[in-house]
């Protein structure tokens, strides 16, 4: 008979995550399960609008990734008006996105993680957060904020606010970038790239700290998935799809993103209200496979920008062929962000950036359209279906979250078999549960969040349900 | 600079409450900057950090849907985390620790019926939005009467209707 332990977030309501660990007679842990109440609901939502207002709608399901909802929603509406956008207008979104990738990949590393990186994973967890790390290490807590502004003020300056921007549309953008906002952005651009150059050298330098993270958080050999352009290059908004596996060998290459149903299926499990998606050709499971910072950088062969490849070539040396472990989610963060500074200083140096040309109008020309983009944590898609008139019939959407799904739960049981000692819970073994999901930066926030959600509780039963520990956070 | 931050997620039902709440102080409030948030995040610790007073607007569970509740914050520790949202006590910690200052700060909450997804508010809590509204004029008044100088006269426009 098998025991159990279970590692629940409480929230007040869907959104939350809870840990099942579950230990075999010898007291090892024999599998883990991470289930994540899913947002289906919101689809069957969208039912009956019109698939103008989806990006509006869409980018409201995240107040971390907005602009991801929106351009992958924006494509799909795209592909209904059956237009080829002007290419002022793809560089404006491109634009907005390096923004949206920017902020995001600042908020996870800085706030979420390198309270971990630089306060040690068995220090307290009452410190070991954004307070911990604001009163232990003040400016690099300030130089994070300061960094994740710089990317918000590049939505806000395009979208006009910074959240919820509905300045993406089917057929390209409602406005162009004006010289002032060209300027604004330039403006924060050299303290942006001295922030994160200064971020990637003591990280780099702190890595021999974490050793036993590395090899432990999510080191499996698993397929990876991303967008790349027509030459393999690291790509966030356009492009096709590549595979690669374990050895950095090329699975597939330039699969069309709008024809994901035939290389991407879909498992269900009993014990989760997530879908485990999977590779096709592979089965499932053994089609597992990785998205996000990691993966994208698995699978470009190049970045394209100078000071990017350069890390991307020192990133390289800790994989034979792709890197493994999903502890270096949190490099390929960093170096994302760098590709992303470099690729703004580019784009705005343009003059064709403030074009006017940045819209198609269209009447709607299909009854189908897929957008897909690469959010933050992985390739986001979007398909919508359409009747007469413009209406949703059906909408689907695959999240990035959703796709780690099975490598979140092989990364739980690998942290927990090392960590779980006997019957009794570990603080130092659940900090280590927590920053092994947290290295995939997992997108629980289309929850609400209003006063008196709950904390982390973790409970220890025997085989016969008797509690045996428990361990309450917050 | 009295700040109010409005935050929830306007597609989960009465989530949204700090956005209806939001959008009447806009067109009714002086002497405050009104913010409107999906999520408390780290840099509203510097917005919060300029200003001589903020006011959190949310919803909060409870036994009484619609029920209009003002308490006051300081700020306090947060936990490690899963998810992108801190508290707003945390907020006015980060604030202090990271900017040096944290201003005086309340919580005015709404208690929500339902945050079933969509777009509208439950009966309740639509009616108690008035009550918010007023709720955070109070303080909005209040806050501001005690930053002025010693014998600075009003106009009628910058006291709104309590």
């Amino acid at each position: 008979m098998s025991r159990r332990i279970v590692i629940e977030p409480v929230t007040r309501i869907e959104g939350h995550a809870k840990i099942s660990l579950y230990l075999d007679d010898s007291g090892q842990v024999a599998d883990a399960r991470f289930h994540v109440v899913e947002f289906r609901g919101f689809e069957k939502f969208c039912e009956g609008r019109s698939f103008r207002e989806m990006p509006a709608i869409t980018a409201r399901v995240c107040g971390i990734c907005p602009v991801s909802h929106l351009l992958a929603s924006a494509k799909a509406g795209d592909a209904l008006l059956a237009v080829e956008i002007p290419e002022g207008a793809k560089n404006l979104r491109r634009l907005m996105h390096f923004g949206q990738i920017i902020q995001s990949h600042a908020l996870s590393f800085f706030h979420l993680s390198s309270p971990d990186f630089l306060l040690g994973y068995d220090s307290d967890p009452a410190k070991r957060n954004i307070l911990g790390l604001a009163a232990a290490h003040p400016e690099i807590a300030r130089q994070g904020i300061r960094l994740r502004q710089f990317g918000q003020e590049i939505i806000e300056i395009l979208g006009g606010k910074r959240i919820h921007p509905s300045w993406a549309v089917p057929g390209g953008v409602t406005r162009p970038l004006t010289a002032e906002g060209r300027e604004r952005m330039l403006r924060g651009l050299p303290e942006a790239l001295e922030t994160i150059q200064r971020t990637l050298v003591w990280f780099k330098q702190s890595l021999d700290d974490h050793q036993d993270e590395q090899r432990v958080f999510g080191n499996f050999p698993s397929l990876f998935m991303g967008l790349v352009t027509s030459d393999g290059g690291l790509e966030h908004y356009d492009g096709n799809i590549r595979i690669v596996d374990a050895a950095g060998k090329i699975v597939a290459d330039q699969l069309d993103p709008s024809k994901y149903e035939e290389y991407i299926g879909e498992a269900v499990e009993p014990w989760s209200y997530l879908k485990f998606p999977y590779y096709k050709p592979q089965g499932y499971p053994a089609g597992i496979y990785r998205v996000g910072p990691l993966a994208r950088l698995n699978v470009a062969s190049q970045c394209g920008t100078p000071l990017a490849d350069q890390e991307l070539a020192e990133f390289r040396q800790f994989g034979r062929g792709a890197v493994l472990s999903s502890f270096h989610f949190h490099y390929a963060r960093l170096i994302e962000i760098l590709f992303g500074l470099e690729r703004v200083q580019q784009m705005l140096d343009d003059p064709k950036i403030l074009t006017t040309e940045v819209r198609a109008l269209a009447r709607r020309n299909r009854f189908e359209g897929v957008g897909v983009a690469e959010a933050p944590r992985g390739t986001l898609f979007h398909h919508y279906k359409v009747r007469e008139g413009g209406l949703i019939t059906w909408v689907n959407m695959i999240i990035a979250t959703g796709q780690n799904n099975l490598a979140m739960n092989r990364t739980v049981t690998q942290i927990a078999r090392h960590y779980v000692k006997g019957e009794q819970l570990s603080e130092g073994m659940l900090n280590r549960v927590e920053a092994g999901i947290r290295a995939y930066d997992p997108c629980l926030s289309c929850s609400t969040h209003a006063a008196g959600r709950m904390a982390l509780d973790v409970t220890l039963l025997s085989p016969e349900g008797a509690v045996l520990d428990r361990v309450t956070r917050g | 600079m009295i700040a109010v931050v409005a935050f929830g997620n306007p597609l989960r039902g009465d989530d949204g409450v700090a956005w209806r709440v939001a959008q009447d102080l806009e067109h009714s409030t002086d002497g405050a900057v009104v913010l409107t948030l999906h999520q408390l995040t780290p840099e509203v610790a510097l917005v919060v950090s300029q200003a001589t007073g903020v006011i959190f607007v949310d919803a909060a569970q409870g036994p009484v849907p619609g029920r209009v509740s003002t308490c006051g914050l300081t700020p306090a520790s947060a936990q490690s985390t899963l998810t992108h949202h801190i508290s707003p006590e945390t907020v006015l910690a980060l604030a202090q620790r990271l900017y040096g200052t944290s201003p005086r700060a309340a919580l005015v909450t709404v208690t929500a019926e339902s945050f079933a997804i969509g777009e509208l508010l439950s009966v309740p809590v639509t009616r108690a939005v008035p009550e918010a509204v007023r709720a955070v004029q109070q303080l909005v008044r209040t806050w501001s009467l005690a930053t002025l100088p010693e014998g600075t006269a009003l106009s009628p426009a910058r006291i709104p209707h309590a």
